[in-house]
């Protein structure tokens, strides 16, 4: 007894059964059916498959930013099925951290602005100085004042990977954080993303096309049709 | 405070977008409107408070046949209430073998308690204003007592039993009544001469006047304590009962103009409602980012909460400055109708403009910002993913709501409330039917147009929902600037029919009917007119009971 719940301790995502569908004109539609898999800290994980096999919402799911259909989700050994909407986005605030491939940076704010902002949630004094630090690391110590049109797309993708590690969170989910970015520049964030992944110990969850990021990752889960296959 | 710092860098970034400052410049427009009239409206109210005030030389007044209790008076002292008194009878006048008829009133030392007495102190000196009455041992008249009983200024009057210096000419009494009983010559004197005259006996006919003054919550409760045990003989009367009503023209005017004003708010309240919806749609994603990033619902909505507060502050406070402005134009505008001293207005009028800002504000801009408390942060992976429109419960239980508090704050009037309500509302329904069937009808012509038609009406039926909301809200504003066109000449045709062409507005008292023919004369020359000489007979009316 005691040995299972060490087992389930040891793992930082547990997901059992998981299912998703959606009611669309069609009729109901089932995007996820019957997902399982278990990740450990520290360990970095992509999700691979065709388009529209279902990635995207795997990641929503685990992510919390959306309810699965039936199966349960534990990150931490908590239940996400027993969180409401705030207690998941207080769980966001503190754990996980994020980079999609686009649309991402308030247009409104510069980039230092961006990078403060989930530590301005909760009040930290030293958001100003932490993300300054932060965005010295992925290299921007110099655009620290520009909004986020007058930046690169890399810039841009920069910023956000700064301000997902600024909360030093335990998981990064990733939605094809390359997507858009040219081979080179693509290169160089995917270096960054996994350097910060050592220094931190964060465990990397990402969706994505591009082989050269799947290879980098200890573990590949395949999707098809909803399927883990 | 860090939330209010995001807030107002939010602001900042955004406060060069069209639709913020749209929404400021209808804010600032509904503000200054509204301000300007409730401003002017409470200045009028309070200069004829003032003149009322003037009118009783207090904000009350007891008058009597007789002395009243004393304990009335110590009631009066408990409530606070500043006291004086005056009493006021005929006395016959001899000095330098000619005789007089005289008013005398004997005045109290802390008369009057509002307004000021005017006295000259030679015949031809400028007037003096006194907050005082005479000084024990002198007596105050009117000029023409000193002709009729051939004095001068520093001789002695004989009132009664003794003599009194004469002081000063008297020239204005604040409470000077227009019956014909007090038309005879003033005589003033103190309160502290009085028994020494011995003039009044038992059996005199004097009347007391008591006056009072205080705020109004105590002269209300002092009032409220002392009308029951009033005799028949004794009066009362009160600055906020009594007072002459402000003409019906004002009155009637005052209303225009805060209809119109809603009429403004209206507009501007449909301009504040959809610049706050583009402001919001533009917002979804910012707002999914915060979401994702931890921000929970109740959290975002302040952000943006505290935005338009900020901006509702600024806007109400300029608005404010703007109808200060034009309120003030307004008055020089009407100066020729106006008493020549009018009050400042009180602070809680200048307050209902920055109220009012906030409150439209919130009022129209709330529905569309709540929107954004519902978007949800998956809209970061789905971007087609809106949160549903308000409530249409919400947005117009809002507007309404509103209006309703705004026309009966104006009109103070609950028929003519519910009336406006009831057509603007039915009007509402019969539009809104007719553009429902009209859309209807363009989805049957489809198949017979060609097609860029077919393109247009497509768009239109697609949307129908905030097509119909946007049609609605047109023809409203329309409506209601029609039916402040239709109030407003309703209104002057109105002023106009109150007096006939040439009606009289001078009239002349105590004309001798010898002097009769000679002031006619000597008005013809100065080019006016006499309508008509009437005859004026005291008499004193009897009721037989058989
Ligand atoms: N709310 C929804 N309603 C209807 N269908 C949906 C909904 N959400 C997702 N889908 C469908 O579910 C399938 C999986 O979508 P998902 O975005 O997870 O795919 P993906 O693997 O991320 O694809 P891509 O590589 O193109 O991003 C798609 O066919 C999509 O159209
Ligand atoms: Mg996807």
């Amino acid at each position: 007894m005691n040995s299972l719940l060490d087992e389930n301790k040891s793992y930082i995502i547990t997901v059992k059964n998981l299912y998703k569908t959606v009611n669309s004109i069609e009729g109901s539609l089932t995007i996820l059916s019957d997902v399982g898999f278990k990740v450990k800290p520290a360990e970095s994980i992509a999700i691979i498959g065709a388009s529209g096999s279902g990635k995207s919402t795997l990641l929503s799911l685990l992510a919390g930013l959306d309810r699965s259909t039936s199966g349960t989700i534990e990150i931490f050994g908590q239940s996400l099925n027993k969180l409401n909407e705030d207690q998941r986005a207080s769980l966001r605030n503190k754990m996980i951290g994020f980079v999609f491939q686009s649309f991402q940076l308030l247009p409104n704010l510069n980039a230092l602005e961006n990078v403060m902002l989930p530590l301005e949630l909760v009040g930290d004094k030293q958001a100003k100085s932490l993300a300054t630090q932060l965005l010295d690391r992925v290299g921007l110590s110099h655009r620290l004042k520009h909004i986020p049109n007058q930046l690169s797309g890399g810039e841009q993708q920069r910023v956000a990977l700064a301000r997902a590690f600024v909360t030093h969170p335990k998981i990064l989910f990733a939605d094809e954080p390359t997507g858009n970015l040219d081979s080179n520049t693509g290169e160089h964030i995917i270096d960054l993303l996994f350097e910060l992944n050592k220094e931190n110990r964060t465990t990397l969850v990402l969706v994505t096309h591009d082989q050269r990021l799947a290879n980098r990752c200890v573990r590949t889960i395949k999707l098809s049709g909803g399927r883990i296959v | 405070m860090n939330r209010l710092i995001l807030a107002m860098r939010f602001l900042r970034r955004d406060s060069r977008s069209g639709e913020l400052t749209l929404l400021m410049l209808a804010l600032i427009i509904a503000v200054a409107s509204s301000t300007a009239i409730s401003l002017f409206a409470n200045r009028m109210n309070r200069t004829m408070n003032f003149q009322a005030a003037e009118f009783l030389a207090a904000d009350m007044v007891v008058s009597s046949p007789e002395l009243i209790h004393t304990h009335y008076l110590q009631q009066a002292k408990k409530l606070n209430l500043k006291q004086s008194q005056t009493s006021e009878f005929s006395s016959m006048l001899i000095e330098n073998e000619q005789f007089l008829l005289a008013g005398i009133k004997v005045v109290s030392d802390n008369y009057p308690l509002h307004g000021t007495l005017k006295v000259r102190q030679e015949t031809y000196t400028q007037e003096q204003t006194l907050k005082h009455g005479p000084k024990k041992g002198e007596v105050w008249i009117e000029s023409r007592i000193l002709s009729a009983l051939q004095l001068k200024l520093g001789d002695p009057l004989q009132i009664g039993e003794i003599p009194l210096l004469v002081s000063h000419i008297i020239t204005y009494e604040p409470d000077k009544r227009g019956d014909l009983y007090s038309l005879s010559p003033r005589v003033m004197m103190n309160a502290a001469d009085l028994s020494a005259t011995k003039i009044l006996q038992p059996g005199s006919h004097v009347h007391h006047f008591y006056q009072f003054s205080g705020a109004e919550a105590d002269i209300v409760k002092f009032k409220e304590w002392l009308k029951p045990q009033l005799t028949a003989s004794q009066r009362l009367m009160d600055i906020y009962d009594d007072r002459p009503k402000i003409g019906s023209a004002l009155q009637k005017a005052e209303r225009y103009l805060g209809l119109s004003s809603i009429v403004v708010v209206l507009i501007a309240g449909v301009a504040i409602a959809m610049a706050t919806r583009r402001f919001s749609e533009r917002h979804f994603n910012s707002t999914a980012i915060l979401r994702c990033l931890g921000y929970k619902q109740n959290e975002v909505l302040q952000l943006f909460l505290w935005q338009f507060l900020f901006i509702g502050l600024i806007a109400s406070f300029i608005g404010c400055i703007l109808g200060w402005i034009s309120q003030e134009l307004l008055f020089q505008f009407l100066r020729d109708l106006l008493p020549a001293q009018v009050a400042d207005p009180s602070f809680l009028a200048v307050l209902f403009g920055m109220i009012i800002g906030i409150v439209v504000l919130f009022g129209f801009a709330l529905p569309p910002l709540l929107r954004l408390k519902q978007v949800s942060p998956l809209r970061i992976l789905q971007r087609d993913l809106t949160p549903l429109p308000s409530s249409a419960w919400l947005v117009y239980g809002l507007a309404i709501s509103l209006l309703v508090l705004l026309i009966s704050q104006y009109t103070q009037d609950v028929k003519m409330t519910l009336s406006i309500l009831i057509v603007g509302m039915l009007s509402l329904s019969v539009l809104g039917g007719l553009s429902y069937g009209l859309l209807g009808l363009t989805r049957l012509l489809l198949p017979h147009v060609n097609l860029t038609w077919r393109f247009g009406l497509q768009g239109l039926s697609k949307h129908q929902k905030s097509n119909i909301t946007q049609i609605l809200a047109f023809s409203m504003t329309l409506l209601a600037i029609i039916l402040s066109f239709t109030v407003r000449t309703d209104l002057i045709r109105d002023w106009q029919k109150q007096l006939p062409i040439n009606a009289p507005n001078h009239f002349a008292l105590n004309v001798f009917a010898e002097q009769k023919d000679q002031l006619a004369l000597d008005l013809k020359e100065q080019g006016i007119t006499i309508e008509n000489f009437y005859p004026v007979v005291r008499g004193r009316l009897g009721m037989s009971t058989n």
